[in-house]
């Protein structure tokens, strides 16, 4: 009995105190926390970012620019270092055209028919969400591989995907495919399928009906998608270091670049190749922000 | 143009919307769809216009097979419920909208559409909204801007779906006069699905009442009001009292009243359902002959007194209307003691 009350006790004391310390205060101001609190709160997020976000980015650019500009301009001109750019572009310039068609004909498919396994199909959609990357790019192996599944039909015709830039592709289409159709799933959903009915009574033939009225009314969306997207692809690192091979001036992207310079110890130079992707990263959020702002603007227009 | 729909059946997931429905409206007509919601107006005029397809059945343009040919082929005017505005394109954008996607040789000049343009939004009182976008528009607006653009591709077909569902009162009786007068200035073709029976009666020539996928009756405003075929038709026309009564012989017997009931010549102590409506019910003095009923409550409504009576004998309530004056002659307290007598009645079986 002794020991019951002796955990009881602290306990309702506990309680009592925070009920009268809630007690007094007036309705009103229930939901003010007191000022100290808010500037706590605010500190904690400030100091966060700082140290996890707005820290490293600027090390990238102090470190990259470390031995001065010329030796950073040298580091980007390096033919190694030009051919990794010119690679991340190729395979963003392939995989993001190829995503968008893929990802306006699942959200059209998905947002305005009725079928089954509709439901799979969107589940489907967010798988390369909840893989890791490094799966990812060992499916393709373990797929198209020298010892895959197909690997010896490859070979007999003559096709070579791992270690090439087909497989890049490939690995970098599969990381980045939700993106544009998560964002236009919701945004053609919720647009249901009046305006096009409406067209199409009015005369229009399917592809009028889409380049007149479907695709206008998701222009900002389709666009905000494309971007996220593009981002994902350039900066991918996983999947795409799998199948690449790292073949320096073949298969290599920026980001496997950044990390054999970095591994051979040429920081200038793996920071000088960084600091143009922080610098796209920059650019995606500022586009991000733009683009928000528009389609909210887009959004007070609509019904 | 004519339009007939001929025994048409549609299914959607094993829930049948419409059961085999026939029904002919004729060129110049101003037709009523009305039937409360889930009764398949909606369905059939979607059908009508090609929006959907039926799984048997014809639809017949000027007695021409049109159940192949697609909605964009049936070049009907088609005023959305929501009215479907592209929100993207302003006003004149929309109206014009029919005339710029159509192919090459049929399509009017570029001066030829603003032309037509300008016309149309002058029809619908719009003139100096035509750079506005949808959502800078009054439901009113929207709906007219609608009507203007189903317009603009000259059908000589218009149908409504719920055109006055989402707008306020008074907006929406000046409208469908409004929308009556273009009717007969155009020459149009019309079918409006409503639930709304007041509107149905007020616009149409005549109303098909449709109930659980089938139509109950087609006729006038007059006759579907007061010659119903029916005890839905009766029921949905209007508040009613419903009386269960015995019908021997051409006669229906509800308490000590008998009811004729023509439709039933030979029937033997059938059981009926006796149909009232409120302005048919007369109140008198609890001493002549009638059923014997307590007045509940009283209320003025609108031009008239609304009575809530209780019958003596089943405890059932029992609505009456009565004109003004008719408080002079009788003392209209709660509480007092009445007998009724019927002017109108309808009987149906109840087996």
């Amino acid at each position: 009995m002794n020991v019951e009350t002796a955990i009881e006790k602290p306990v309702t004391n506990a309680v009592s105190t925070l009920v009268r310390a809630a007690a007094p205060r007036p309705v009103g101001a229930a939901r003010t926390e007191p000022v100290w609190a808010q500037r706590l709160l605010i500190a904690v997020a400030v100091g966060f970012i700082l140290i996890m976000l707005i820290l490293p980015l600027a090390s990238v650019f102090v470190e990259a620019f470390a031995d001065g500009i010329g030796h950073y301009l040298s580091a980007i001109a390096e033919p190694d270092a030009r051919s990794a750019i010119g690679m991340t572009l190729l395979v963003a310039a392939i995989a993001v055209p190829m995503n968008l068609i893929f990802g306006l004909a699942a959200a059209w498919a998905i947002a305005k028919f009725e079928f089954r396994g509709k439901s799979l199909l969107i589940t489907l959609i967010d798988l390369p969400f909840s893989v890791s990357p490094v799966i990812s790019g060992l499916i393709y192996v373990l797929l198209y591989g020298a010892h895959g599944w197909f690997g010896p039909f490859l070979a007999a015709h003559g096709i070579k995907i791992i270690f090439t830039v087909t497989g890049l592709v490939l690995a970098t289409m599969f990381v980045t495919f939700p993106f544009i159709a998560r964002e236009l799933i919701p945004l053609m959903q919720e647009q249901g399928t009046d305006e096009e009915e409406a067209a199409v009574s009015l005369g229009a033939s399917g592809l009028q009906t889409f380049f007149r009225v479907t695709l206008p009314n998701v222009a900002w969306g389709l666009l905000f998608g494309v971007l996220l997207c593009n981002a994902r692809a350039m900066g991918e690192f996983g999947a795409v270091s799998v199948v690449s091979g790292h073949i320096r001036g073949l298969t290599n992207t920026m980001p496997l670049h950044v990390e054999i310079l970095y591994n051979e110890y040429d920081f200038v130079g793996a920071f000088a190749v960084a600091s143009l992707l922080a610098l796209l990263a920059l650019v995606t959020l500022v586009g991000k922000s733009v683009l928000e702002w528009r389609m909210g603007r887009d959004g007070s227009r609509g019904h | 143009m004519s339009l007939q729909a001929d025994n048409i059946v549609k299914t959607f997931n094993g829930f049948t919307a419409l059961k085999g429905v026939s029904i002919t409206i004729a060129k110049g007509e101003f037709m009523a769809l009305l039937g409360p919601s889930g009764s398949g107006k909606t369905t059939l005029l979607r059908i009508l216009a090609g929006l959907e397809s039926q799984d048997s059945g014809e639809i017949r343009f000027d007695e021409e097979d049109v159940s192949t040919r697609s909605l964009r082929d049936r070049k009907v005017g088609f005023v959305f419920q929501h009215y479907a505005l592209f929100r993207h394109m302003t006003v004149a954008e929309n109206v014009a909208f029919g005339l710029k996607v159509r192919p090459k040789e049929t399509r009017p000049s570029p001066t030829d559409i603003q032309r037509r343009v300008t016309a149309l939004l002058h029809l619908v009182q719009l003139e100096h909204m035509g750079q506005r976008y949808p959502n800078q528009l009054s439901g009113g607006q929207r709906q007219r801007v609608a009507l203007a653009r189903a317009l603009a591709i000259e059908p000589s077909v218009l149908l409504l779906d719920e055109p006055f569902g989402a707008l306020d009162a008074k907006v929406r009786k000046e409208l469908r006069r409004w929308l009556r007068r273009l009717h007969d200035e155009m020459q149009l073709t019309s079918v409006f699905v409503t639930h709304d029976q007041e509107e149905a009666l007020e616009l149409a020539d005549r109303v098909a009442v449709m109930s659980e996928g089938k139509i109950e009756q087609v006729g006038t405003p007059d006759e579907v009001y007061h010659r119903p075929q029916t005890a839905f038709v009766y029921e949905f026309m209007g508040n009613v009292n419903r009386f269960d009564c015995r019908i021997q012989e051409g006669q229906a017997r509800v308490g000590p009243l008998l009811v004729a009931a023509p439709e039933f010549p030979g029937a033997r102590d059938m059981a009926g359902l006796a149909y009232v409506r409120p302005h048919d019910i007369t109140l008198r003095a609890p001493d002549e002959p009638g059923l014997p009923a307590v007045i509940r409550h009283v209320f003025t409504a609108g031009p008239g007194i609304r009575v809530e009576l209780q019958r003596r004998d089943t405890k059932s309530q029992v609505e009456a209307d009565l004109p003004h004056d008719a408080s002079r002659q009788l003392l209209l307290t709660p509480g007092t003691e009445v007998s009724l007598t019927f002017s109108g009645a309808r009987v149906f079986s109840a087996e």
